[in-house]
């Protein structure tokens, strides 16, 4: 073993005992915890005070933007719940709906996936339409965890769904690939994926065709007034603003998704009656999204200085020269376990792109679309788990996260698999190319 | 603690460190120092070519070296993208010391002057290295970041279009230089940037145009010259030349549907002859350990062996690393032969160049000799 391996490994235990440390004896939180190993990693590895706190600040900007987009889209909701505008969305999907609740299961699924189809990020779709379809998924008598669940898959799948699938993107500048033809083997994975994950999380809770009244009668009381253009209004111009970017993204300035999520809050502020100050809708937002964009911000830190401090070459050498099938094992691991450290845009840029250089030779199109998927699943993974804990809070669900984890381990390992066949087998699925 | 002193005292610190960094990070503003040497006739400004630019941070400097005698015009472009510094430090070479025998050439050390404001988030590079100039004294040069720094030009799209290929890229390519070209005038700041550049070429009837990269050593588009479909004679004649001179230049046409790189779009929208070279720089690879200046000026890292010994690099990587002055020789001994061949093919827009940095001399001696003392 070379002195610098052994020094990374060093880093590494020493990084992983002032986490542990610093939870157990010094009781801070995740996040905080998540900081001291950041700094004690930098401080180890010779790097000056001054210059440790510089990489600490600079790597917390590393998920800001999504961070934005989490507060903004959590303001939007909190705004839309107050207003009464999404118990009346609830109650117009199930007057419409109430008898085939199987098929409102798969629709809601699509609803949750599509924002993030179009637009990236699969947290959009999330916060777009995950406190709606909690709502009804809430009537349809499932369980909070697997509500929780149900939307993080909707953001999980959204997140690879064509046309935009941002990890693949990522790989596909990194070997410089242009992103072209990835649509039909990114749809062709994402419908039975999106209808397997809405059947196996809720068809054993269904108990027939809704009782449309009773269900109704269980939404929160919405306003007389809560009709038309007040009740979609905000919704149409969140989803329509994401369109519009997209249609003419050289007429348009990029204005952002977190500034849309506020755009549609104060279109909901406008369309609404008697709601409390945006001040006080805000607060609460910022409370409830405070542990998750609290861990972002660290782990952007950490992930900082793991580049910083060698860790992060000991990890990226130490799966890309293993033997191939040992490298399929490798490629599932660091996508689906390190990548609840860097998030699923992270583990395509840091792992996706030495996995896919290590693996070039095989159809470079069938194999990225392999990893940007397995990618994906990352973004339930601790100790980040933007969707997965960001699901959480849309149902509302106070289960520990280890419960939530159990519960949607089938259909994220149905992904993970998936997307790994796709690379081990990735010349022999010509169909998938037509 | 009480809660709230554990609340205030966190806020303190939180605070004390936005304000000692947040100086740190103002001072990435200050400029490195490109010393004129003999051979410059005059320095303009970018924004001479969309005034839209001037005063800001896109805005950046032009070198003209003329010969005053006839023949043609070349184009250098250096710190495309601030990360790989042997693009940059090989213009400022040409800068510092080349001398025009025939036909002009026009350099621009950092063509995207905002990157170099900057270094990226969660790479944890350092910001800055030195190196002693010819008299000994110390010349510190930027290490700057791939894309336009956010400060100027955010947020993201979630995904980035093309102009005018409508090409989708991924979403922080829309601050990506060499993803830009040709470029808008009314278009986001970097297409700006690119759009000054593309009217440069235009303005000035530049006849070839050599964009100076570094790339990672594991992408195999590496140590190599990527050419548009007008230059590659010259690029082919180039390697053959280049590699009976120990210089081994691999030939990558540029692939027609991928847009926005200035060896594409510059030929495509321009009359120039676009070529674009790349060196293998280390301690851009995801692979290196610690990073330091060090490694920017060495390139040593014992990561590059393993994956060397495993076949998994695009380059030959020994025990010495890949030294910037290797690197920087590599981009100006091609580069001089390119020039050549051009000049062979086309005679009445010859390019002559003098006095620039020997290959075997920079290996040899390092690039300080060649670096002239930091005199503002």
């Amino acid at each position: 073993m070379s002195a610098q391996t052994a020094q990374s490994l060093l880093l590494v235990l020493v990084m992983s005992g002032a986490f542990a440390a610093a939870v157990r004896f010094g009781r801070l939180s995740d996040s905080l915890a998540i900081l001291v190993s950041a700094a004690a990693g930098l401080l180890l590895a010779g790097f000056p005070p001054l210059d440790s706190l510089r990489h600490l600040v600079d790597g917390s900007f590393t998920f800001l933007p999504i961070v934005l987009i989490i507060c903004s889209a959590q303001f939007f909701i909190n705004v839309q719940r107050e207003s009464g505008a999404l118990s009346a969305m609830a109650r117009d999907l199930v007057i419409a709906f109430h008898r085939y609740p199987r098929v409102l299961l798969v629709l809601l699924m699509f609803l949750t996936v599509l924002p993030g189809a179009l637009t990236g990020p699969g947290a959009a779709g999330q916060f777009a339409f995950g406190s709606l379809v909690s709502s009804l998924l809430l009537l349809m008598k499932l369980p909070r965890v697997k509500v929780a669940a149900f939307i993080a898959m909707g953001g999980v799948i959204g997140t690879f769904a064509p046309p935009i699938n941002v990890p693949a993107m990522i790989i596909a500048a990194g070997i410089n690939m242009p992103y072209l033809g990835f649509f039909l083997p990114l749809l062709l994975l994402t419908v039975p994926l999106a209808v397997f994950s809405a059947l196996y999380l809720g068809l054993r809770h269904l108990e027939g065709p809704l009782d449309r009244e009773k269900a109704i009668q269980a939404l929160p009381p919405i306003p007389e007034k809560m009709k038309g253009i007040r009740v979609y209004g905000p919704m149409i111009l969140v989803v329509g603003l994401m369109v519009l970017s997209r249609l003419a993204p050289h007429s348009l300035p990029p204005i952002g998704v977190a500034l849309m999520f506020l755009l549609g809050a104060a279109a909901a502020y406008l369309l609404g009656n008697r709601l409390k100050s945006p001040l006080a809708v805000s607060q609460e937002a910022f409370l409830e999204t405070l542990e998750v964009n609290a861990v972002l911000l660290t782990v952007g830190a950490l992930v900082q200085a793991m580049a910083a401090n060698g860790v992060r070459g000991l990890l990226v050498i130490g799966s890309i020269s293993l033997p191939l099938y040992v490298l399929y094992s490798a490629i599932f691991i660091a996508c689906c376990f390190l990548g609840g450290v860097l998030g699923a845009f992270g583990v395509a840029s840091i792992f996706g792109i030495p996995f896919m250089l290590a693996l070039l030779g095989r159809d470079p199109i069938l194999a990225t679309v392999g990893l940007s998927i397995i990618a994906c699943v990352a973004n339930i993974a601790p100790p980040t788990a933007v969707l997965g804990k960001s699901a959480m809070i849309l149902a509302d669900c106070r289960d520990p996260y280890s419960r939530f984890l159990t519960v949607s381990l089938v259909p994220n390992l149905a992904v993970g698999l998936l997307g790994l066949l796709l690379v081990i087998f990735a010349d022999s699925l010509p169909f998938l190319r037509l | 603690m009480p809660g709230r002193l554990y609340s205030v005292s966190l806020l303190g610190l939180a605070l004390a460190a936005v304000l000692l960094t947040g100086r740190e990070f103002r001072s990435l503003s200050e400029k490195q120092t490109v010393v004129r040497g003999p051979g410059v006739s005059a320095v303009t400004r970018l924004s001479d070519c969309l005034p839209a630019l001037r005063g800001t941070a896109g805005d950046t400097d032009v070198y003209f070296l003329e010969s005053g005698k006839p023949g043609g015009t070349l184009l250098v472009l250096g710190g495309v993208h601030a990360n790989e510094p042997a693009g940059m430090l090989s213009a400022v070479l040409l800068v510092e010391n080349a001398r025009l025998e025939k036909g002009r050439m026009l350099v621009i050390p950092e063509a995207n002057a905002s990157a170099f404001t900057h270094v990226e988030s969660a790479e944890g590079f350092p910001v800055r290295f030195t190196m002693a100039a010819e008299d000994g004294s110390a010349r510190w040069f930027r290490f700057g970041g791939r894309l336009t720094n956010p400060v100027h030009q955010w947020p993201d799209p979630e995904v980035y279009t093309h102009y005018p290929s409508g090409q989708l890229l991924s979403d922080f390519d829309v601050r990506n230089l060499d993803r830009a070209f040709p470029g808008r005038p009314d278009g986001n700041f970097t297409e700006r940037i690119a759009f000054a550049i593309t009217g440069l070429i235009r303005r000035e009837k530049v006849d070839l145009t050599i964009d100076l990269h570094e790339a990672r050593p594991m992408n195999p588009i590496v140590n190599c010259v990527i050419f548009h479909e007008r230059a590659r004679e010259i690029a082919s004649l180039g390697s053959i030349d280049l590699e009976s001179a120990g210089v081994k230049l691999r030939l990558e046409p540029s692939p027609q549907n991928l847009h926005g790189m200035s060896h594409r779009e510059l030929g495509d929208h321009t009359d120039t002859t676009a070529l674009l070279m790349e060196t293998a720089n280390p301690i851009q690879d995801r692979l290196h350990g610690r990073t330091s200046e060090q490694l920017i000026l060495d390139g040593r890292d014992d990561f590059f062996l393993q994956a060397a010994r495993r076949g998994l690099l695009y380059v030959t990587y020994e025990g010495k690393g890949l030294p910037l002055e290797e690197r920087v020789g590599r981009h100006l001994a091609s580069l001089a032969k390119l020039v050549q061949i051009f000049g062979e093919l086309n005679p009445e827009r010859e390019i002559g160049l003098g006095n620039l940095p020997d290959y075997a001399l920079l290996k040899d001696r390092g690039i300080s000799p060649f670096l002239r003392p930091a005199i503002r």
